[in-house]
Parts: C-alpha cells; sequence; structure tokens
C-alpha cells in the first residue's frame, strides 16, 4: 500500500489517479500514525518550500521520515518533496531539509525563464536498478528552484544549466519531474519505478 | 531545450460539468496535448476539476472570472495545475506567495494602435505599453503570461521579441492561424493555447516542418 503525505493545500487527485491508473492501493496520512503499515511514502508536493515544512514538521512527518527510511521504508519526493529532502535550499537559506539525500536547491537562472514550466527532455547519466533507461524521454516540470546535480545524480535536464532530475539514495527517492504529469511516458516510469521499490500492483493489474 | 507546448482550450459550460471535460481532455492528451486550457464562465463548480485532475497525465489550467480567494483556492486545491487571472489581477501577488509562482498565470490582451502594442486597463484612460506591462505583472509574481494580439499581423513580431526577453514564459493565445502561431512561436513564445479545431497532433506536424521542436508521443 502506498501512503500519500496529505499536507497544507498541495493536491493530491492526480496523484491518487495515476495510482488508481496504475493499480497501485494508496491511502492519505495526514499524520505518520495514518501510514500504511508497510510500503513507499510519497511526498509530492509544489508551491513555496517554508509554508510545506512548517506543515510537515506540525504534523509529525518531518521527525518520522527519516526513521522510516532508516528503517527500510521507501520514500519517494516528487517535485518539492525532492527539495524537501535534500540537504537546504537557497528558497530557505535558514532552513535545513530532511538530508536524506546530499546536496543543495538552487534557483534556476538567471538568463532563463523562471518559473520553468514545461517538457523537457531527460538524459541518463547513471545506471540504476531501480530506475528503468529513459532515453530519448520527455518529463514534464514546473519550478523555479532544483538540486544541482553531482557524479552520483541518475538523470538530468537542462534549462539554463543542467540540473538534477532524478536522485536515490538507498531507499530514498527524489525526482523533480512530476512524472503524474508526463503523460503516458512519466505514468509508465512512475509504474517501474514504484514496482522496483517493492510495491505490488491489484491482481487485476499484473497481466499488464 | 524545452518543446513548444501545444495547449488545446476547451470551453467549460456552466450546469454540464460532470465528467465530460475529463473525457475530452483524456482524448486531447492521446492527441499529443501537451497541457489543456480549460475557460469558465464561473469557477464556483469544482467537481469537474477534480475528475480531471484524477483522470488526465498532463497539466491543465483553468481560465475563469475569479470572484474571491475562496474561488482561487479551491480551483488549485481540486487539483487545477495553473490559475489565469484575467487583466488587472488583483489577486496575483498574494495567489503567488500563497501557492507558488508557477501556479499563477494572467491573461494580456495586447492590441496594436499608432503608438504600439499596448493594453486597455481600468481606471487608466491611455492604457499601458504591453511589455511595461508584461514586466510589471513579471515583477508581481506572474508565473505565465497568455498573450493574445488583435489584430493578429506581421508587426506582432516586436512584441513576441520584446516578450520573449521576460524572465516569464509566455503562452500565445492562437486564433487558429498557422502562419502566425509559427509566426509567434520562432519569435519567442514558448507554447501556444490552441482552437479544438485541428488535433494537438496535425500542431505539432505542421509546427515540426517549419523548424520548431515539439515533444512527440511515442
Amino acid at each position: 500500500m502506498i501512503t500519500l503525505i496529505h499536507y497544507g493545500t498541495e493536491s493530491l487527485y492526480a496523484m491518487e489517479g495515476a495510482m488508481g491508473r496504475l493499480g497501485f492501493a494508496h491511502c492519505r496520512a495526514g499524520r505518520p500514525g495514518q501510514a500504511a503499515p508497510a510500503g513507499p511514502i510519497l511526498l509530492v508536493g509544489s508551491g513555496p518550500l517554508d509554508p510545506a515544512c512548517a506543515q510537515l514538521k506540525g504534523s509529525g512527518w518531518w521527525r518520522e521520515l527519516p526513521q522510516m527510511a532508516a528503517d527500510g521504508r521507501a520514500v519517494l519526493g516528487i517535485n518539492l518533496g525532492l527539495h524537501i529532502l535534500a540537504e537546504g535550499s537557497e528558497e530557505s537559506p535558514r532552513g535545513t531539509g530532511l538530508g536524506l539525500i546530499p546536496g543543495i536547491v538552487r534557483r534556476l537562472g538567471p538568463g532563463v525563464k523562471v518559473p520553468h514550466w514545461g517538457w523537457s527532455p531527460v538524459r541518463q547519466q547513471r545506471d540504476h536498478p531501480l530506475f528503468p533507461e529513459i532515453r530519448g524521454g520527455w518529463l514534464f516540470f514546473a519550478h523555479s528552484h532544483a538540486l544541482e546535480p553531482t557524479s552520483e545524480t541518475l538523470s538530468l535536464a537542462v534549462h539554463g544549466r543542467p540540473f538534477s532530475v532524478m536522485e536515490c539514495r538507498g531507499r530514498a527517492v527524489g525526482i523533480q519531474a512530476h512524472l503524474e504529469k508526463s503523460g503516458a511516458f512519466g505514468i509508465a516510469l512512475l509504474g517501474k519505478l514504484l514496482v522496483a521499490l517493492g510495491e505490488q500492483r491489484e491482481p487485476e493489474f499484473n497481466a499488464n | 531545450m524545452d518543446a513548444k507546448r501545444i495547449v488545446p482550450m476547451l470551453q467549460v459550460l456552466a450546469g454540464d460539468p460532470g465528467q465530460e471535460p475529463a473525457r475530452t481532455a483524456c482524448q486531447l492528451e492521446l492527441e499529443g496535448a501537451d497541457g489543456i486550457l480549460f475557460q469558465a464562465g464561473s469557477a464556483t463548480e469544482t467537481d469537474w476539476i477534480r475528475a480531471v485532475a484524477g483522470s488526465l497525465s498532463v497539466p491543465f489550467a483553468l481560465e475563469a472570472p475569479f470572484r474571491s480567494w475562496a474561488e482561487l483556492e479551491q480551483a488549485l486545491e481540486a487539483g487545477a495545475d495553473r490559475v489565469i487571472l484575467a487583466g488587472p489581477a488583483a489577486m496575483l501577488t498574494a495567489a503567488a506567495q500563497a501557492f507558488g509562482r508557477s501556479r499563477v498565470a494572467v491573461a494580456v490582451d495586447a492590441i496594436l494602435g499608432p503608438s504600439g502594442w499596448r493594453v486597455e486597463l481600468a481606471g487608466e484612460p491611455e492604457g499601458r505599453a504591453a511589455l511595461d506591462w508584461m514586466l510589471d505583472l513579471e515583477q508581481r509574481g506572474c508565473g505565465e503570461i497568455l498573450l493574445s494580439t488583435s489584430p493578429e499581423g506581421e508587426a506582432g513580431e516586436a512584441l513576441f521579441q520584446g516578450a520573449a526577453r521576460l524572465a516569464l514564459a509566455i503562452l500565445y493565445r492562437s486564433t487558429g492561424d498557422e502562419a502566425r502561431t509559427a509566426d509567434a512561436l520562432l519569435h519567442g513564445a514558448d507554447g501556444a493555447a490552441i482552437p479544438a479545431a485541428r488535433t494537438p497532433s496535425q500542431w505539432k506536424a505542421a509546427l515540426a516542418i517549419r523548424g520548431l521542436a515539439v515533444r512527440n508521443l511515442d
């Protein structure tokens, strides 16, 4: 069972729809105590960083997520979720991230349009058993900040300069693209990733 | 480099909602749409937004006369990726701060007159130079401009080249004229909102021939 963290005004309908179409059982959890007993935890996010972090702190997720990851639970951060999993962000110079993924999130630009809202080609930099090959794929992005890529970064896109699209450290996964908004290609990638993280589809979807 | 976005416009009629907008939008996604721009006469209904969010796999925006903060908030909470505010954009800065710049766009109608491209603004008898107005919107937190021009014509080149130098994206509201839409994209627009008469794939095929980068389905 996939747990979707429900916080603030973040809309989960798109991700829930994607889960339903992919055949994954899922639930919303406002607090860690409402999480499914096992399975990946999804932190989907958009919008400003500080209010999101404050809401996660207030609901107990901030304290529990690192422990859940340490216990072997897969934690998947998408868009702002990746920024929260990182060590810090220029968007909130006084704050820190959860530190499940190394690196600092920096503002895009100068010299490019910010926010970056569009479809970018994604280039794979490293192979990883969790990630299907994504050469030639287009993914949808909606962000003003991004994680600086390192040699560990799995895939990259370019908006003025290269930025990290996918990161994986142990069972912590961060993805800058909105896979649930990236058409059939993004949805399929999300499905393969969740299967690789050990999640099983509902029986009637196994044939696909 | 990003693909030029091809975004069909869909009218949502009051009282009709239900599943119909979601069905039509999903069909357009299969036909290559990079997003959907819904145009609604009011922002009071949200059931259809939830239905679209739950079934569509590309981003969608809602252009509607948002009359209150609550209407704006409920559209975004229901799953609209972006709201498009009309003209003077009273709620712009607060919305950009609360929801993020990328989720708030503003519609701009640029009119070509003797003194260049202008916009008409309530309370400003002489209006404003279109580029000045767009720069003002950028500084107030706008994440994208939905730019329409009247009359459409050759002189749009200067407007789009100027707009391309702004630090925010420009979506051109096309009336369906292929050559002018291609010109707007070649001169700096990041995408085009298109009428539903032709499919997104047909648009992309035509634009690719003119040398524009588009996202093709696998």
